[in-house]
């Protein structure tokens, strides 16, 4: 009896300790070993911060001064170092103590490795990145950095990630950040590699869209007039960044023909948010208060947690700058100094191609280059997956790039992809940042950014010395007209770049006579410039970004605060009299009629308490769909285009008897009036259980998400009730919106203004994990406070104090 | 006095061994407890274990939250869709559970061994 007893109960507690002991499975989630887990000072609860200001010493011998380092309230800490290389190892260190796993994350999703992580569900997304060469081709551009590299900034990322792994190696298991613990793993040694692989992450975000596939098969199901039709290069209300750019070095006067189009079965890659783009602007004395100039700059990036950004000062003898990165990036990219202030925004050119391989083999080995035959480069890549077997991935580099779509039984099909960040690289562009955080005046901008090539960049630019420029940045391929825009049926000298445009050539504007410059990713010319280019451009927030400067005057930094959370869209002025135009509200009921007589009063704000912007924009997209019902059926399995906004609305207005206001499916020929009214109806029918209730606004309609990174609802802040839309200024739009709001009163020494939607820590366990949220979702914003010296008290002297030393 | 020499021993055991060893060593010396503290029950061994060793780190977890404001306890504790508190208590009883039967079990084998 007694024994059985004895067996039963240790039976009973091995099991119990071996359950909390080993990982189960909840709801498809993996969980971490529970015990483990839960236990004191080693679990999660270890990762409480309780946010006092404390004053710590560290010993490094990888330094060779002293470094002091003052935190402030929010997070932001402001480096002291007495060289730039002790103060970007220090950056390292401190970027990794907030925000190691985010890098650890981004790199990983770079290079596709996410699925070790966490497992299937990141299986697809990885697979993608290694098949379009990330990895491979930043081991090319780290490669080639190194050698271009000159004296100290050759060393800029090692010093970097030798204060990341520092932080690293400071770490016992105890100490890990909490999502370490979680998902189970340990933090990978950071490299140099890593920054690069950042790099590419960030240019995947913003220079990685293109439509040449959707397009191509478009063209081929439509042919080529009435495909001209409804995708005309330019939009005539367009309003460029550098109007009157005709800059002259000989460009290309030929035309590209337009191509042999087929369709291609394939489906597309899944392509970067297209509400990726930002707003930036500077003004010159004349248009400000204080008579110096005032730069904004508010990135619209992927909003979440932790941020995208981190914010830091960074002071030694030559240099005294603050602003953000990227962490894993070292150095700041957006932000200001004691003379000068950039920002920058995205420049929408296409600079991806696709070229049809011609295999010279059938075993798709050895391929047709120019005429000479070439080994195709083959790597059996093996993806690790957590929780199941290795997936074993084929991939294929050409001379152009990676071959990205493959067709089992049409190898005539398969498709080259040429981007423009897998070239090699011409310069040491993380040297460009560095240069700008040093930079005195204009001719210092313009030197740095002479060496900047990808993702290509407006840098908007404002000095103490009163000068304001703009300079559209980067490497951008010289196209024939009509160029780029689909798949090349062949590689061949015509189809190829010819070169890229000359730096003094990209287009740029120097204290203008309007005394403001300014970009919202719209169309960075006006027609008249020289170089052909394409890409997915802006067609609302330019034009009433230049509208709104050109009126304002003694402009202050409140009036810039208004500007960049302004919610006004020119959507709503070009489309909304055609919709009432044609509106025949007869037989309409108390509520339709109620919604007209809003969208009638409607200043075409979208304010998060107003209720007439979920109309419109309700109405206006479901006009959209019903136009263009007939592609889908048209395209069948074809993965297609479909025309612009501003091209439907144009039709709307100019051809309202068009053939694609026709809906097949009826017998009777509907036009733009008779699609209006049943988008109308249709809008009232999905509306009006919103309508009903008391509280229906755009705010509750159109709530902006800031994820964490690993999507955990828990970790994350969804519905924020914040105004916006993609098409005006403050560009909010689900989980993408201004990323970092900064404004730079430029004078004898600046004063900034700054927020973003997160916070500076990573750790959920800190209050500086979301504390700047709620001022960023209310349109607020904090001072920043840019220090002479580690002894200046002039924002208090409320800081924690971390001196880093030799040891 | 035997109560409380228990008490101390496994509160503070419960908050020292996870710093230096496998968490589940709480367990091993959960058994030596029940083992070696002579109660007439197996019954109150398992109790008085579980509980001493629940309140060793319900009440860490609950401390070190108050200077927190609690974030990180309502955060975690969304991931397993429960309150702050929810979490607190898992905490404690996974401690509690797992020095409890393990107090129960050595208690059983002293009964085994000492036949009294």
């Amino acid at each position: 009896m007694r024994l059985l007893k004895f067996i039963v109960l240790s039976a009973l507690s091995l099991a119990l300790v071996y359950a909390l002991n080993s990982s189960l499975t909840l709801k498809g989630n993996a969980l971490p070993p529970l015990g483990k887990f839960f236990a004191p000072f080693t679990g999660f609860w270890n990762n409480i911060e309780s946010g006092d200001t404390e004053e710590l010493n560290f010993n490094f011998e990888e330094l060779t001064g002293e470094v002091k380092v003052l935190v402030d309230d929010r997070g932001v800490p402001h480096i002291f170092a007495e060289n730039i290389p002790d103060a970007l190892f220090v950056q390292g260190y401190l970027t990794a103590k907030d925000r190691l796993w985010q890098m650890e994350i981004t790199h990983r999703s770079a290079s596709g490795r996410l699925s070790e992580i966490f497992g299937e569900r990141a299986l697809k997304s990885d697979i993608k990145n290694r098949r379009i060469g990330n990895k491979h081709y930043a081991v090319n551009r780290l490669k080639t950095w190194s050698e271009l590299a000159k004296g100290e900034e050759g060393l800029y990322l090692d010093h970097y990630a030798q204060g990341v792994n520092s932080y690293i190696e400071s770490l016992s298991p105890a100490d890990l950040p909490l999502e370490y613990k979680l998902f189970g793993h340990e933090p990978e040694r950071f490299s140099p590699l890593h920054s690069t692989l950042i790099v590419t992450k960030m240019a995947q975000r913003l220079c990685g869209r293109e439509e040449d596939l959707e397009k191509t098969n478009l063209l081929a199901l439509l042919g080529e007039d009435e495909f001209n039709f409804l995708f005309p290069e330019h939009n005539p209300q367009q309003s460029p960044i550098v109007a009157d750019s005709n800059q002259v070095n000989t460009p290309i006067a030929s035309e590209m023909e337009m191509v042999r189009a087929e369709t291609y079965p394939f489906e597309p890659m899944e392509k970067p948010n297209p509400s990726n783009g930002s707003n930036n602007w500077a003004v010159s004395g004349e248009k400000t208060q204080s008579g110096f100039p005032i730069l904004c700059n508010d990135p619209h990036l992927g909003m979440s947690l932790p941020s995208i950004w981190h914010e830091v000062q960074i002071h030694t003898p030559d240099m005294n700058v603050y602003g953000v990165t990227i962490p894993g990036i070292p150095g700041v990219i957006i932000g200001f100094n004691e003379d000068i202030a950039w920002g920058v925004t995205n420049v929408a050119h296409d600079v991806t191609d696709f070229y049809k391989i011609k295999w010279t083999d059938s075993a798709r080995t050895k391929y047709d280059f120019l005429g000479q035959e070439k080994d195709a480069e083959i790597i059996f890549d093996t993806i690790l997956v957590k929780g199941q077997e290795a997936v074993i991935e084929k991939l294929i580099f050409t001379e152009l790039g990676p071959v990205v779509y493959q067709e089992e039984d049409h190898p005539e099909k398969d498709l080259i992809m040429r981007w423009i960040v897998n070239e090699t690289p011409e310069d040491f562009e993380i040297g460009t940042f560095l240069e700008l955080n040093k930079a005195k005046n204009y001719k210092d901008y313009r030197k740095a950014l002479n060496h900047y090539s990808t993702p290509a960049q407006n840098f908007v630019f404002a000095d103490n010395a009163g000068d304001i420029a703009i300079t559209v940045t980067g490497k951008l391929p010289k196209k024939e007209k009509g160029q780029g825009r689909f798949i090349y049926p062949e590689i061949s000298e015509d189809n190829l770049w010819k070169g890229y445009i000359p730096f003094d050539s990209l287009p740029h504007a120097y204290n203008p006579a309007t005394n403001f410059v300014g970009s919202a990713n719209q169309r960075s010319t006006g027609v008249n410039y020289p170089y052909y280019y394409n890409g997915r451009f802006d067609h609302y927030r330019g034009r009433i970004l230049n509208r709104k400067l050109s009126q304002m005057e003694n402009i202050d930094a409140e009036d810039m605060m208004a500007l960049q959370n302004d919610t006004e869209s020119l959507l709503a002025e070009d489309a909304l009299p055609v919709l009432l135009e044609y509106i025949n509200t007869d037989g309409f009921n108390s509520t339709e009629k109620q919604m007209i007589k809003l969208l009638n009063e409607w200043n075409g704000r979208f304010d998060k308490e107003l209720q007439a912007p979920v109309i419109f924009k309700t109405w206006i997209y479901n006009c959209y769909e019903l136009i263009w019902d007939e592609l889908d059926v048209l395209a069948e399995k074809n993965a297609i285009s479909k025309p612009n906004m501003w091209r439907s609305i144009e039709l709307m207005k100019e051809m309202p008897d068009n053939k694609y206001f026709d809906i097949k499916e009826t017998p009777v020929k509907e036009t733009a009036g008779d699609i209006i009214q049943m988008a109308f109806e249709q809008s009232f029918d999905q509306l009006k259980e919103e309508l009903s209730q008391a509280d229906f606004n755009w705010g509750k309609h159109w709530s902006a998400d800031v994820k964490h990174l690993s999507n955990l609802p828990a970790f994350s802040h969804n519905g924020l009730e914040t105004g916006g839309f993609m098409f005006a200024l403050n560009a909010i739009r689900g989980n993408h919106g201004p990323s970092w709001r900064m404004i730079v009163e430029l004078g004898k020494y600046p004063k900034a203004y700054g927020v973003y939607p997160g916070g500076q820590s990573g750790n959920i366990g800190s209050k500086a994990y979301d504390s700047n949220l709620e001022a960023w979702t209310n349109g607020e914003y904090f001072e920043l406070k840019f220090l002479k010296d580690a002894k200046d008290n002039s924002f208090g002297s409320d800081y924690s104090i971390l001196n880093f030393k030799k040891s | 006095m035997k109560k409380i020499i228990h008490f101390i021993l496994l509160v503070t055991a419960c908050l020292l061994i996870p710093m230096y060893a496998d968490w589940w060593f709480i367990a091993v010396f959960g058994l030596l407890v029940g083992f070696f503290i002579p109660y007439e029950k197996t019954f109150s061994s398992f109790a008085l274990s579980f509980l001493f060793s629940f309140i060793s780190w319900s009440s860490y977890a609950y401390i070190i939250s108050l200077p927190n404001d609690f974030i990180l306890a309502n955060r975690m504790a969304g991931v397993l869709n429960m309150g702050a508190y929810g979490l607190i208590l898992t905490t404690g009883l996974i401690a509690g559970l797992s020095t409890g039967l393990s107090s129960a079990s050595g208690h059983s084998l002293r009964q085994l061994i000492l036949r009294k």
